[in-house]
Parts: structure tokens; sequence; C-alpha cells
């Protein structure tokens, strides 16, 4: 294909028939330095050549054997939409020799259109041999460009753990460098304004695809990261009503639709999370004042009990007190007695042995014995009366 | 760790504690106090009542090898006990130990740890003997928190004892109060008036003349005496060395038993040990126990009359004559208490073996302390009265001291002479009136400078009381440096019973105070504590000063006569009163 061959562009709604720009002759694309895929330092130069893709077939009729021949249809397509269906179930295999040819080739799609249909083809096709092989092959291409170059945008395709969160990731790629994009060379030139601007839509775009295929990414959170990273940093130009007219005027309704349903959704889903959060909120809230009620009668039931165990201790240290007291008294009681009566029994003893020691002499001193058994008695009975009163 | 109450008595000992309101004694066995009696036998040191069964004769000191009241021996650098030299502290010492020993064993009464106490002490001990008491006391790792006097110490444990003690004080308020102990070794006196829940001593006495012990000691030797009579037998027979120890148990135990009976019959096995009788047998009577003890009964009921004629109150004015101690239960005492006093008055107390004890605990378990009863005043000149220390200041705790200094002039310094005298007056409390009469305490005497002018010798007092209850005083004369000091070792104190209001104020009315006696010699201070003129006697201020007796300023009348009267003729040179001058009729 020539760099002059014009697309022909046909209005679906309208049915007004357009000729587009020429397309760009995607030759093939030579790098300088290494071949690493990590080319943010190495000069990326697409050169057009004459090289045709190997197949000189026509693109619409183009029989499709092998999936290099599938991969090699889809650049001719150029980025247009391509039919799943064509790829047979048998086209799983692809050589590595055919791999790097390929990957030759893809280097003059220099703007990333291809990579995005090949994603879409990717999610359609439900052989999971084929998914992979595909998707190993534009993993590759990704890597092999200039705009993925940086180390955390490569870590991002290969899904390492240091990779950038998916809108970082989008946002980077959206807004890459401007030394990333000085050493693109298509055709010998820099990249214009306008091909920067298409090249980044399509890298943004293969990324939110790759982001959907490896990462499980919802539809509603790619639109989000998409609005957040690309769409909504676009729009800083509109400054007016009138501008912002002008945009919903010549949106494409479909498009729009879609978008606005999918933002639609994803309020709707928002503000049913927050409504539940909400209830839930209220029923925490509820559930907090009641545990704290709750908290607060424990703690005053608690306050209580300590109370009346510290006055119990107190009662129980005075008890203990009273009954040391009480021991020490009835002791003491105990002991007056004991001596007393010990005394009285020792008095009366020695006046009894005496008595009877004068009882045995001979003549017997019986007024002796008479005066001690007396007193021996008198004594014993003052204690028995005593002990009578003090009972 | 408790602070108890000690009583260190003549013939026994006792602690006592109070636990919940009521005093625990630490008794013995037989519910007796500890006898004070030491005994060393064979490296052995045995306190109590062993040692007191080891006597081989009665009566206090040492006998043998047995120390019966140590405590007498404080003040002496030694005893001989048996050959062996001995520290009458050390001895004393062994007593302490052994009583608290006895006290802090038995579990039952939970006395864990004794560190300090209340020591009761008689009247008449000096200062001397109280330091050398501390010492002892000390030396057994008790400190004595303060000296109570025994009478004084019975007295707040009867008041304390009684069931309402509030109505008691309210009884007995501005009440004179007697309170004597006659015990086994001594007879201690105190004529305290309550006033506004203070006791305050009026005035002690004692004796260690009268004591029980010497009542049983003559009851014995009375009884062996005409038991020899009556067998026809003299002074040179046979004792039984034991028997005398016998005797004397059986006399102790016959004069109680003779407060309840006519006679008792003294039986004393093997008491002559060489007669066909060796028993000795008397039939003891109330009538004959009088009479044997009337000297020492009479001798000792003196002296109560004695305190009451010096301090000019009549019997009738004691509203409670406490009586404390074995001796007051023998009925003759009983009697002549009764009819002294009457006997609503008198008060024998039940626990007379424990009260002073108990009052000590009392005293130490209310942390009362002693006050000065009386105010101590130094004389100055014209017999006026500076108090140095005055009546309700309390006492130092131990170790402490209280002191005082006073700033002092030399009225009159022509004999070289400044006179202190330290004076109390008879009447306790703060309320003293100038013309209140004073009883001399010390004297003391510095040098100054004769020729020096009015005023210009300068004098300094110190004047301290020590844990020891000895009031010392330091006189100085600062020109001459001379110096003097002098002790005072029976002051008179207070105790602020508890749940009263306290304060020492008297009633005035209720103390009659004699006058000074006829022919009493009193010292003419010549000190004063500020520079008055008219301090100064009026024949040697007119030396230095005459126009001070310008009639036109009114000199007072009594330095004017002075002058008069002392300033010798300036015509012959005699004195104003001497008939020979006839100077003033020449004029």
């Amino acid at each position: 294909m020539s760099g002059n061959d014009k697309v022909t562009i046909k209005d679906k709604k309208t049915g007004v028939i357009t000729e587009g720009k020429p397309a760009r002759s995607q030759g093939r694309q030579s790098c300088k330095g290494n071949h690493s895929n990590n080319l943010s330092t190495a000069e990326v130069t697409i050169t057009a050549t004459s090289a045709s893709p190997p197949s000189s077939k026509k693109i619409t009729s183009q029989k499709l054997e092998s999936i290099v021949d599938f991969i090699d249809f889809a650049y001719k397509r150029k980025g247009q939409r391509i039919d799943s269906s064509k790829l047979k179930k048998d086209f799983v295999k692809l050589e590595p020799s055919e791999r790097r040819r390929l990957l030759e080739f893809a280097r003059a799609d220099i703007l990333l259109a291809v990579p995005v249909q090949l994603l879409f083809v990717v999610r359609e096709i439900t052989n999971q041999t084929m998914k992979n092989t595909l998707r190993d092959f534009i993993r590759d291409v990704l890597l092999a460009h200039p705009l993925f170059s940086p180390i955390e945008l490569i870590d991002t395709v290969k899904n390492l753990p240091d990779a950038l969160m998916p809108a970082a990731a989008l946002k980077r790629v959206a807004q890459p460098e401007a030394a990333i994009l000085d050493e693109i060379v298509f055709n010998g030139e820099k990249l214009s304004k306008k091909e920067s601007s298409e090249l980044c839509a399509n890298a943004v775009s293969c990324l939110a695809l790759w982001f959907v295929e490896n990462r499980a990414l919802s539809i509603q959170q790619v639109t989000q990261d998409l609005f957040d990273s690309f769409w909504e940093p676009s729009c800083k130009e509109v400054i007016d009503d009138t501008e912002i007219l002008r945009c919903l005027i010549s949106i494409n309704s479909m498009n729009a639709g879609v978008i606005g349903r999918i933002f639609a959704q994803s309020v709707s889903k928002k503000a049913r999370i927050a409504e539940s959060a909400l209830k839930e909120k209220d029923r925490l809230q509820q559930c907090h004042a009641q545990l704290q009620t709750e908290n607060a009668n424990l703690k005053a039931i608690i306050s209580e009990r300590d109370m009346r165990i510290q006055a119990l201790g107190d009662e129980l240290a005075t008890e203990q007190q009273r009954h040391r007291e009480t021991r020490i008294h009835l002791y003491e009681d105990m002991n007056s007695l004991r001596g007393r009566l010990l005394r009285r029994l020792k008095s009366g003893t020695e006046l009894l042995t005496d008595g009877l020691q004068a009882l045995r002499r001979n003549p017997p001193k019986i007024a002796v014995m008479e005066d001690h058994a007396e007193r021996a008695l008198e004594e014993l009975k003052i204690e028995i009366e005593q002990l009578g009163m003090e009972q | 760790m408790a602070v108890v109450g000690f009583d260190f008595g003549t013939t026994n000992s006792l602690i006592a504690v109070i636990v919940a309101d009521r005093a625990i004694n630490a008794l013995d066995e037989e519910g007796l106090p500890i006898p004070s009696v030491v005994c060393y036998e064979g490296g052995k040191t045995i306190v109590g009542k062993k040692a007191k069964e080891r006597r081989s004769e009665a009566g206090l000191g040492i006998k043998g090898n047995v120390v019966s009241s140590p405590k007498m021996f404080l003040g002496q650098e030694s005893i001989y006990v048996e050959g062996l030299r001995l520290n009458p502290i050390d001895v004393v010492s062994d007593v302490v130990k052994y009583v608290i020993s006895q006290a802090t064993a038995n579990q039952y009464r939970e006395i864990d740890t004794i560190t300090h106490a209340v020591v009761t002490i008689p009247v008449d001990t000096n200062g001397r003997w109280r330091v050398a008491l501390r010492d002892a006391f000390r030396r057994v790792g008790i400190g004595i928190v303060q000296y109570i006097h025994e009478p004084l110490a019975a007295l707040y444990g009867f008041l304390r004892s009684q069931t309402d003690v509030t109505a008691a004080l309210r009884h007995y308020n501005r009440e004179l109060l007697l309170v004597f102990d006659w015990g086994g070794g001594t007879l201690d006196l105190t004529l305290c008036q309550l006033t506004n829940g203070m006791l305050v001593q009026i005035r002690n006495d004692g004796t260690s003349e009268v004591g029980g012990d010497h009542f049983d000691d003559l009851i014995r030797n009375e009884i062996v005496r005409r038991v020899l009579q009556d067998r026809g037998l003299d002074d040179t027979v046979k004792i039984q060395p034991d028997a005398w120890i016998r005797l004397l148990h059986r006399c102790e135990r016959a004069k109680i038993d003779l407060s309840t009976r006519k006679s008792v019959e003294i039986y004393v096995p093997c008491f002559f040990p060489d007669m066909t009788d060796e028993d000795l047998q008397f039939r003891l009577t109330q009538e004959i126990l009088e009479e044997i003890t009337d000297p020492l009964l009479t001798k000792g009921l003196n002296r109560i009359r004695k305190v009451l004629n010096e301090t000019d109150v009549a019997p009738a004015q004691i509203a409670l004559c406490l009586a404390t101690g074995g001796m007051v239960n023998m009925p003759a005492i009983k009697s002549r208490l009764h009819e002294w006093f009457g006997p609503q008055r008198v008060e024998v107390s039940e626990h007379t073996s424990t009260l002073i004890a108990e009052g000590a605990a009392w005293i130490a378990h209310d942390e009362v302390r002693l006050q000065l009863a009386k105010n101590v005043e130094l004389l100055l000149a014209r017999n006026s009265y500076l108090p140095v220390i005055k009546a309700g200041t309390a006492m130092p705790g131990e170790g402490d001291i209280h002191s005082s200094n006073f700033h002092l002039y030399c009225v009159d310094p022509r004999d070289g002479n400044a006179k202190f005298q330290l004076v109390s007056p008879v009447r306790p409390g703060v309320n003293i009136l100038k013309n209140d009469v004073r009883i001399p305490l010390e004297n003391l005497v510095v040098e100054v400078d004769a020729k020096a002018k009015l005023f210009q010798e300068r004098l300094e007092l110190d004047v301290s009381i020590n844990d020891n209850l000895i009031l010392t005083a330091h006189a100085r004369s600062i020109n001459k440096c001379d110096y003097d000091k002098k002790e005072v070792h029976d002051l008179e104190f207070g105790l602020t019973v508890a749940d009263s209001d306290g304060g020492n104020k008297t009633d005035d009315t209720l103390l009659k105070i004699s006058s000074r006696q006829r022919g009493e010699l009193t010292i003419r201070s010549n000190i004063a504590n500020r520079k008055d003129s008219k301090l100064v006697p009026g024949e040697l201020l007119y030396e230095y000063a005459p126009e001070y007796f310008d009639r036109r300023l009114n000199p007072p009348e009594y330095q004017d006569r002075e002058r008069l009267y002392y300033k010798p003729c300036s015509i012959c040179g005699r004195a104003s009163n001497d008939p020979l001058c006839q100077c003033s009729s020449k004029l």
C-alpha cells in the first residue's frame, strides 16, 4: 500500500461517502541501538519502505490459513474492526521466527492502531490457547513501542508487583514525556501534534483494553479510569457554555449514550452503595449508641460493685480488728481468771499442806489446821461467790 | 511497734498496753506483776519470781546473790553482789529486759515489738537517777517517751478507766485530789488539782521508810521476838536459814488475811531445827498487828498530813483520795483514811497492783504530754518576778531540750555579786499574782564589777529543761566572765486528760495560799530585765543621778526613803538611824 492511497469513509447513518486522508504507510520500523524492550533511550525511526507484508492478497478476500495470516490481515486493516470469526480454531501456533517477523512488521504501526482491534479479538475468542498467543504478541508489540519504554509502564504491561495502578498508567500513557514523543520518528519526521494525540489515544485504548483483559478490570472501572486519566484532562480547553454545547452536539450519540449509561450505572451503583452505606452508618450509629449506653450501665454497675467491695473490705478489716481485740480481751479475762484461781488454789494448798503437817505433829497442832482450813475454805468460798457474780 | 506503759516499781514491775480502750497487763501466770528482783547464780541471770524465791532474807537491797529493787542503786557507780562488781544500770537493764521478754513472749497479747515506753517514777527521784534509768532502758533498746510520777499515773489511769470519763471530769473539775501509792518499797504522795480537764500537781512527797516490805520485816521480827520470849528462848537460838523467808511469806499472807479476819495462825514448820518443838506457831490478831505496825503506819499517815498542812488544805477540801499499792488494804490504813476524808471520798482501787502501769499505758495511748504545772520564775529587783518557763509548757520528749535565754542588767553591783533566785509559785497555772507565795528553787551568784555604774553590768541567764525533767540554769556575767550553774530536779507537772477541753487555768479561790512564815530569809535580788531607774536602790541612785530626787519631779517615795535611810550622814558619816547622829538638829 502506498502512502498516497486514500481511505473511503462511509457514514452509516447518513450514507455519505467521503475520502479520508491517506493512510500512513506502515513500513518496517528500525531501531538503533539494542533490541531490548526498554526503548526509552533508543532512537526509533520508522521508514516508509516498500516492504510489503509478505502476503499480497487482497484484504477483504484474504484466505487466512494461520495466525500469522490473521495478524497480517489485522495489520492490513490498519486499525479497522476485525472480524474474529476469521480466526480459526486451529490458528493457535505462532512460531518464533514468524513472531519476530510479525513484530518487525508491527513496528510500522507506530500509532498503535491495530493492537486495539487485536485486543477486541482477544476478548471475543474463546479458545484459551489462541487468546494467550495473541495476547503475548500484543504484549510484545506494546513493549516494543517507545511510548511504553519507561520502566513503570513496562512493569505495568508485564503486570509486575511494582506496576502502576490503572489510572496512573493510563495517565502516564495519555500524557507521555515530551522526550519520548520527540524520539518517535515517523517517516523521517517527528510526530505532529495530531499524530501524537492519535498515538496517545490508541495507546490509552490499548492499555485500557489490556487492563480489562489481564486484570479483569470492570467496564465501570475502566470507564472511570479513562475519564480520569484521558478524557477529563483533554477537556480543559473548554471554557464556556458555547464550547460545551458544540461538544454535546458533535458527540457520537451511541458512544455518548454508552458512556453515559456506564456512568449512570456507575452513579446509580455508587448511589446504592452510598445509600446502603448510609443505612449501615445509621445502623452502626444506633448500635454504637446502644453499646455506649450499655457500657455506661456496666461501668456504673462495676463502680457500684467496686464501692461495695471496698466497703466490704473495710468492714472486713474492721471486723478482723474487732475480732483481734476481742480475742485479746478474752485472753486477758481468761488469764486474769486463771491467775486468780491459781493463786487461790496455791494459797489454799499451802495452807492445807502446813495444816496437815501441823496435824501430823505429835501432839497434833489442831489449832493450826483449824485456822488454815478455815482460811482455805474462806478463800474458796469467796472465789466461788466471785465466779458466780461474774457469770 | 507499741508504746507501752511501764511501771518500774520498787517491789514489782509491770507493762501495760491499751487495746481497744482497755488496759491489758502483762502479768505472770498467777496474775501478778513481776518482782523487781535479780539473782546472779553461776553465770546465769534470774529475774522475777524465781529470783525472789532464792532470797534468803527479806527487804530491799542486796542479800547474797540476790538484788531486790535494783533501781534504788541507780546513781551509784557500782554495787557488789557476792564479790562481783556490777553496774546498777546493767542490773536494772536485766529487769527491764526480762519484763519486756515476758510481755512479748505471749502470742495472745499480740505485743510484737516494744520500742518506746512511758515510764513511771517515784516522786522523790532526782535527775541523776532519771538519767541512769533512761540509760538502763536504752541499753535494752527501749526509748523512754516521757517520765510520769507514779501517783499522777495512777490518777490518770483511774480517771480514764471510768465508764463515763467526761462525767468524771465534770464531777472532779476544780477539785483537789490526793493520790498516794503505798507499795512494798515507797510511799508516794501527790496533791493534784483538776482544772478544766488538766491534772496539775500541787505538791509531791514521798518516802522509802514506810514501804510494805518494812512492815513485813517488822511483823516478822516482832513475831520471832515474841515467840522467843514466850518460849523462853534467846536470840542465839538456831533458826533454819530458809525459815526467815518462809516466815516472811506467811507474814505477808497474814497481813492480807487480817483485813477480813480477827486473827490468824502463823505457822512455820521446822523453824528451830535444834528444838524439840521445831515449829514456829504464833496467833496474830488484828490488835497485835496494829500494835506492831502502828509506828510505821503513823509515820506514813503523817506524811499525808504533812502534805495537806504544807499546802494549807483541809481534809474536807479533798474531793477524792485515791489509794493504791498493797498497803492500802490494811484495815488500819483504810479506817484512818475513812476517818479523815470520809468513806465516799476514799477510793481504794481494785487494781492496786496494776493501776499505775495502766495509767502509764493510757498516757502512752492518749499521747498526752507532761506539762509544767507552775511557773519557774526569776526574782528581780523590787520583788518582781520574771517567768523564765511558764506553766503549761510541754516537757520535752526523748532527746529534746526546751531552753530559754534572758539578757539582764545588774541594778545594784555594790556587793560585787549579781544574785539570781529561781522560784516557783505555790499556786499552779499562769495566772499568778505578784504577792502570791513563791518557793525558792535555786540561787545562782556571779561576780560583777562593784564599781560599775547602774545597769552597766550585763548578765545572761539560760534556763533549760531536758527529757529527764532536769531544769538547768546557767548564769553568766559578761564583764567579769563569771559563771554559775544549778539544777532543779523536783519540778511539778500536769497532764491534760483526754476527752477534756484542756487548759491550765486554776481557780484562785480554791487554794488558800499561806503567808510567808516569820523569820524566813529571802534573797535581795539586784538584777533586772530592763533599764528602769525605779528598780535601783534609792541611796545608790542618788550617787549617780541626784537630780532624780528633785521634788518637782515626784520621785517614788520608797526610793526617797531608801536614800534617806541608807545614805550615811554627810556630816558625821553615821547611819541615818544612829542615835548618836544629831546633825539634823544642828542644821
